[in-house]
């Protein structure tokens, strides 16, 4: 008996570690065969409809959950456009869902997929809609945005500020739309600048010099010229395109940073800190703490921080922003998250998160969100619009990232990208110690990254 | 005497010094909880606020429904307390008193559970909390919690240091199972009934990733997943935080100076904290 027992707990036990394994592939985002010819059945009968205009008609009402990663003012600024959406519409009624941080937003919507609960829309990253993509759960927005009744106009759609419509289009398909913008800029002590007599660098030279200008050490307190973020993996990109060199390939997967550009890049950067006249945050988490208390006179940070600078800086300097200073080229990340809709939703559904998007990121909508947020308006008219330009006239700061859409990119839309610089991250951080030289940091992060990328993406 | 005086001297220099310490982090809680936002960061550190600013506690406690919150924190902490408590008792007694065939089999396999990381029951349970439709409801934020094999197996180790003549006893003189449990055995075990609670407690308290993954709406949510109202990815309003930090930890640290004993000795028995 007792024997007998033992097998069938083995059994049991083998069981549910095979069980366990197959849940555990699944939640890697190897595209299944047969989800490929289901998303070509799709689309196919997807492109019939583009034809034929629209069948779906919402004549009853809707109730659709929108899940979203905003909190204080940014969730008050939404949550007063969506009540107006809902005011507005006789049978559609959006739920906004806060889900915490991005973090959390995204692991929720993975466990979310497994159970299949997924909400109609969300919020959500280039990357992710790439890895969701792969497993058929987004929605081609194309159809919606081409139809004769319910889309946008030509001129609709390109008045959507173009960084944003490439960053939203896989093979020409939309599979988003751009909602929460940010960018990179300079921000700056126009005191301390004014005191040493230094024009606002507009490039890298001009920047190290300013920044060796204003480095001193007065009655104890040391001030620091230039001033980087934390994780400075997030800014490395920037500065390889900067150098005129390039980062990752979002087609063939390939690492291409250790270049001369990329070292000449990490080298520009490492130079100025190992020389003292740049530092990192460090302890202080943010780098609008130190800058708020005149300790550092420049550094570069999102402009969705902008609110968070105005109150360090509030009662203890005087600052203003500018767009980041160029290398061989200007170059500026574009980041920030879009809305995508599931294809789990029915017709009904999707229908009602289109109109709902449309809403969301209208001409008015979108400035709204600008003028209570920090971000960027994703559309042309809303940035040339009176009620924008008056604002950026009393707000110039505000008025910052949109010069420099010409010169954005994104990062490229490859699975894995957090598995990727979290490899690199270290590499890097190594050093900026101090601990290893810059082609040594650069070869290793590299390969860190590639065998990442290669790990992420394996078939 | 001398010699004895100095090395207790000694010894309360450095209990001091390491206590001081341990309260810095709460003492930085309170300071940074009453200070204008551009004081927060300010390096060195500004202890005393150069303006009390009560009413941060009162934005914080505006910025999300709070009092709702505190309500389901309150009612999981409670009936998940009380969940573990009566399946922990019941599990134990099975384990140590009663003879079954597979038993001690079936006790390894339980703890062998303990070794499967949380992060990797997630999905699985999510996925199986949804097919209940259990989501966004207090079942999800109770029941998956209600029995624990950490604690099922620190109190059999207590139940079996109590003397096995006392069973014999009981059934000679025709006592049941049951009211031997309840009238002998979970009296004699109170000190690690408590403790178990009180971890439970604390850690249903401060849970947060579990309750802000299985409710979707504000109505079913926690204090702690609250907290994250504060933060946005470019910044944090400490000032706020540490405001809702310092309400949330009140109600533990009350409890803390009520149940101080059983927590040290619960702590030092099992060697974790909650």
């Amino acid at each position: 008996m007792k024997r007998f027992l033992l097998i069938l707990l083995t059994l049991a036990l083998a069981i549910s570690v095979t069980a366990c394994g197959t849940s555990n592939e699944k939640t890697l985002t190897e595209p299944e065969p047969i989800a490929n010819e289901e998303s070509k059945e799709a689309t196919s009968s997807e492109a019939q409809k583009e034809e034929e205009g629209l069948k779906t008609v919402i004549n009853k009402p809707v109730e659709i959950e929108f899940w979203h990663a905003m909190s204080g003012g940014h969730e008050e600024a939404l949550t007063k456009i969506t009540e107006d959406f809902n005011a507005s519409n006789e049978y559609i009624k959006v739920k906004l869902v806060n889900q915490g941080g991005y973090g959390d937003l995204s692991q929720k919507l993975m466990a979310a997929a497994k159970a299949k609960q997924l909400p109609a829309m969300s919020q959500a990253y280039e990357d992710w809609i790439t890895e969701y993509l792969n497993n058929n759960l987004v929605t081609d927005l194309t159809p919606y945005i081409n139809d004769p009744k319910y889309g946008w106009s030509e001129d609709e759609l390109n008045d959507i500020v173009e960084v944003f419509r490439q960053a939203n289009q896989w093979d020409g398909k939309y599979y988003g739309l751009p909602f929460n913008k940010s960018t990179r800029i300079l921000f700056y002590n126009t005191d301390l600048l004014a005191e040493k007599n230094i024009e606002v660098p507009t490039t890298w030279e001009e920047l190290r010099a300013a920044a060796e200008k204003i480095t001193v050490e007065k009655d104890g307190k040391k001030i620091v010229g230039m001033g980087f973020e934390n994780a400075f993996v997030h800014e490395f990109s920037t500065w390889a395109y900067q150098a005129g060199g390039s980062f990752v390939d979002e087609q063939s997967l390939e690492v291409k940073f250790n270049s001369a550009e990329g070292k000449e890049a990490l080298g520009f950067v490492n130079g100025m800190i190992q020389d003292g006249v740049a530092r990192l945050a460090g302890e202080d988490g943010y780098m609008s703490g130190p800058f708020g208390r005149g300790d550092v006179a420049m550094y570069i940070g999102s402009s969705a921080g902008i609110p968070y600078v105005a109150k360090a800086a509030e009662g203890n300097i005087h600052w203003s922003a500018t767009v980041l200073p160029a290398g061989k080229k200007a170059a500026t990340p574009f980041a920030g998250t879009n809305v995508t809709v599931f294809n789990s939703a029915s017709d009904e559904e999707k229908l009602a998160a289109w109109q709902y998007i449309k809403f969301l990121i209208n001409k008015e909508n979108t400035a709204y969100w600008a003028e209570k947020t920090g971000y960027l308006p994703v559309r042309y008219s809303a940035l040339n619009s009176d009620s924008w330009k008056a604002y950026v006239e009393a707000n110039p700061v505000y008025g910052v990232g949109e010069k420099q859409f010409d010169a954005g990119f994104y990062d490229p839309r490859v699975i894995g990208m957090n598995a990727v610089k979290n490899a690199m991250a270290k590499e890097l951080e190594a050093v900026l110690l101090g601990q290893k030289t810059v082609d040594e940091g650069i070869e290793a992060a590299a390969k860190e990254a590639q065998d990442a990328l290669l790990k992420a993406n394996k078939k | 005497m001398n010699k004895g005086a100095l090395s207790k001297g000694f010894i309360y220099t450095l209990l001091i010094a390491g206590s001081l310490l341990m309260l810095l982090p709460f003492l930085w809680m309170i300071s940074t909880s009453l200070k204008p936002a551009n004081e927060v960061m300010m390096l060195p550190p500004k202890w005393i606020p150069s303006e009390i600013l009560w009413e941060n506690y009162r934005e914080a406690w505006n910025i999300a429904p709070f009092g709702r919150y505190l309500l389901n924190s309150i009612i999981v902490t409670v009936l998940s307390t009380v969940g573990e408590l009566i399946t922990t008792i019941l599990a134990a007694y099975a384990f140590s008193r009663i003879q079954f065939y597979g038993r001690d089999i079936l006790f390894s396999f339980l703890l062998g559970t303990m070794m499967v990381p949380g992060e990797v029951l997630l999905i699985p349970n999510f996925v199986t909390l949804s097919n209940l439709g259990w989501i966004d409801h207090y079942e999800a934020l109770i029941i998956p919690w209600i029995a624990s094999i950490f604690a099922i197996f620190l109190l059999r180790q207590y139940f079996l240091s109590i003397p096995k003549e006392l069973t014999y006893a009981a059934k000679i003189d025709g006592c049941s199972d049951f009211r031997f449990l309840w009238s002998i055995m979970v009296p004699l075990a109170k000190p690690a009934l408590i403790t178990i609670a009180l971890l439970k407690a604390i850690g249903s308290w401060n849970a947060f990733l579990w309750p802000l993954i299985v409710t979707n709406s504000k109505d079913m949510r926690t204090l702690p997943v609250g907290l994250t109202s504060f933060s946005t990815e470019a910044g944090t309003i400490y000032e706020l935080l540490m405001a809702g930090s310092t309400m949330i930890i009140l109600p533990m640290i009350i409890l803390y100076l009520f149940l101080q004993k059983y927590i040290i000795e619960g702590i030092s028995r099992s060697g974790i904290k909650g």
